[in-house]
């Protein structure tokens, strides 16, 4: 095999260790905040740093193979990806790790986040959704990528729901405002996590076909 | 605030809009004139005794873009090009079937007139063959022949055709000097001059870096673009990046076949066929 494939598959390889570095960042993180586990929470926020330090690495890697391969086709295509889903899969360890930094507000606050509505439905459709984002990834598999793009709509869904039924219990309430606020941002962070899966999933979708499927409203014939 | 309260200057966004207006206007890299093909092949075979070289190949080759052709040695995208203004012809034994037209004539046609059909085709070849004489006489060689003898019309071919070929600045004061004495570089862009000097339509090129330097090749692939405004160019190479640099369309060629063909810019991100996948990246050939 030419040295480009070898270190394409190692790279693939780290991305998708990454993933599951993520995967299990977003489930601590709301273990934490469910079990009110403020230590547990400051340690998803300590472990970012490991997968900061590996998102430029893996980037520092694909503008090495960009320089020194001069990669065409399917090779350009995935190293194009994987620049895109690393950043992708950092951000959305940043926003675990900020979920897990809220965990001392949430027990300060005294928040309970079972009385409000949906939002059960939405860890549970975004920890779903970023766990078949992961393994779409490793498979390639652009059936399970439009799968995980189509999720997003439950998880605005749920986003929705609960923003509401937050604002309806809090918004009145003296004080109300800083839990409101605490917990708005930790479903916030869940939604955007949603946006971010249909974003690696756009882009598995692009190393498969080479179609580029996102903003197809923008173009007048449907894609790019 | 209203719009009028809006703290921009006016002047100032005036300059910056008359600014981006005089920018050249970003074009893809693919021509979009609407004209036919000039160089059309249905169906071409040839034949090296029994062995076809290149086998039923069915593409159109367009004005004012360049087409290349890749693929592995042996793979007949040489043959091709030369079949174009019958170079083959000089190696014995060989025979071609099917069409290929140049301006709508059939090149292969017996009524064909060869030195013509080579003014009009003009070729540049893999290491740059100046001939034993100077500069200007390298240039004027193919006009003299079409029997141009007036010194001042002489001169001012020489002139264009150097001009063309960005040699013009660096020769324009040793027209007498050899043509041998110049680089490798240089006399590749010379033996272009000479190609342009008949007036020709079509340019073909087979591999015309490969014996030169990056920063000769890079002048090359300048002159490539430059030329491509007024002449139909088809470059064989074996340089894949050149290939996507260069060219508007892309021919991929494998064991005398027409494996692929069709804009560069989709041939290089998204080949359909998985041949020409493995080529390109390296997988095979």
């Amino acid at each position: 095999m030419a040295e480009l494939q070898e270190r394409l598959e190692k790279l693939i390889l780290r991305l998708d260790l990454m993933g599951m570095r993520v995967e299990q960042a977003l489930a601590d993180a709301l273990r934490a905040i469910k079990d009110g586990e403020v230590e547990a929470g400051r340690e998803v926020d300590r472990r970012d740093s490991a997968i900061d330090r590996e998102e430029v690495e893996i980037e520092q890697e694909c503008i090495r193979l960009l320089a020194l391969y001069q990669p065409t086709a399917i090779d350009l295509r995935t190293i194009c990806t994987i620049i895109k889903v690393n950043s992708d899969l950092e951000r959305i360890a940043d926003l675990a790790a900020s979920i897990g930094k809220r965990v001392k507000h949430v027990v300060e606050d005294g928040i309970d986040f079972d009385r409000y509505d949906s939002f059960d439905s939405l860890t549970e459709t975004t920890t779903d959704t970023l766990g078949r984002t992961v393994r779409t990834l490793r498979a390639n598999d652009t059936t399970g990528a439009q799968g995980v793009i189509d999720s997003d709509d439950l998880i605005d869904e749920s986003y929705r729901r609960f923003v509401r039924s937050v604002l309806d219990a809090e918004g009145k309430k003296t004080g109300g405002v800083e839990a409101a606020m605490t917990m708005i941002n930790v479903a916030k962070a869940l939604e955007r996590i949603g946006d971010l899966c249909t974003n690696i999933a756009e882009d598995i979708i692009f190393l498969r076909t080479g179609d580029i499927v996102r903003h197809a409203e923008a173009f007048e014939n449907g894609s790019p | 605030m209203t719009l009028e309260q809006t703290p921009v200057d006016v002047t100032e966004m005036k300059h910056l809009h008359k600014f981006h207006s005089a920018l050249p206007e970003h074009t893809e890299r693919v021509e979009t004139n609407t004209s036919g093909p000039v160089i059309v092949s249905d169906g071409f075979c040839l034949y090296y005794g029994p062995k076809a070289g290149v086998r039923d190949i069915t593409m159109d080759i367009y004005p004012r873009a360049v087409t290349a052709i890749i693929g592995p040695s042996g793979c007949g995208k040489s043959t091709f090009l030369r079949s174009i203004n019958r170079m083959n012809d000089l190696i014995p034994h060989t025979r071609a079937t099917g069409k290929l037209a140049v301006n709508g004539q059939d090149v292969y046609d017996k009524r064909v007139n060869l030195v013509n059909l080579r003014q009009q085709v003009g070729m540049v070849f893999q290491r740059p063959n100046p001939f034993p004489k100077s500069i200007y006489d390298n240039i004027a060689y193919g006009p003299r022949l079409q029997g141009i003898r007036k010194r001042s019309r002489l001169d001012e071919i020489v002139e264009k055709c150097l001009h063309d070929a960005a040699l013009w600045e660096e020769a324009k004061d040793e027209l007498k000097k050899s043509a041998l004495a110049l680089s490798g570089g240089q006399q590749q862009r010379l033996c272009i001059a000479r190609a342009l000097a008949t007036g020709p339509k079509v340019l073909l090129m087979d591999e015309p870096c490969s014996a030169l330097d990056p920063v000769a090749t890079g002048r090359i692939e300048e002159l490539i673009r430059k030329l491509k405004t007024d002449y139909t160019i088809v470059i064989v190479t074996h340089n894949m990046q050149q290939a996507a640099r260069v060219s508007d369309r892309t021919a991929f060629f494998c064991l005398g076949d027409l494996i692929e063909y069709g804009l560069t810019r989709d041939v290089f991100t998204n080949p359909t066929n998985k041949q020409t996948e493995d080529y390109i990246t390296g997988r095979f050939g």
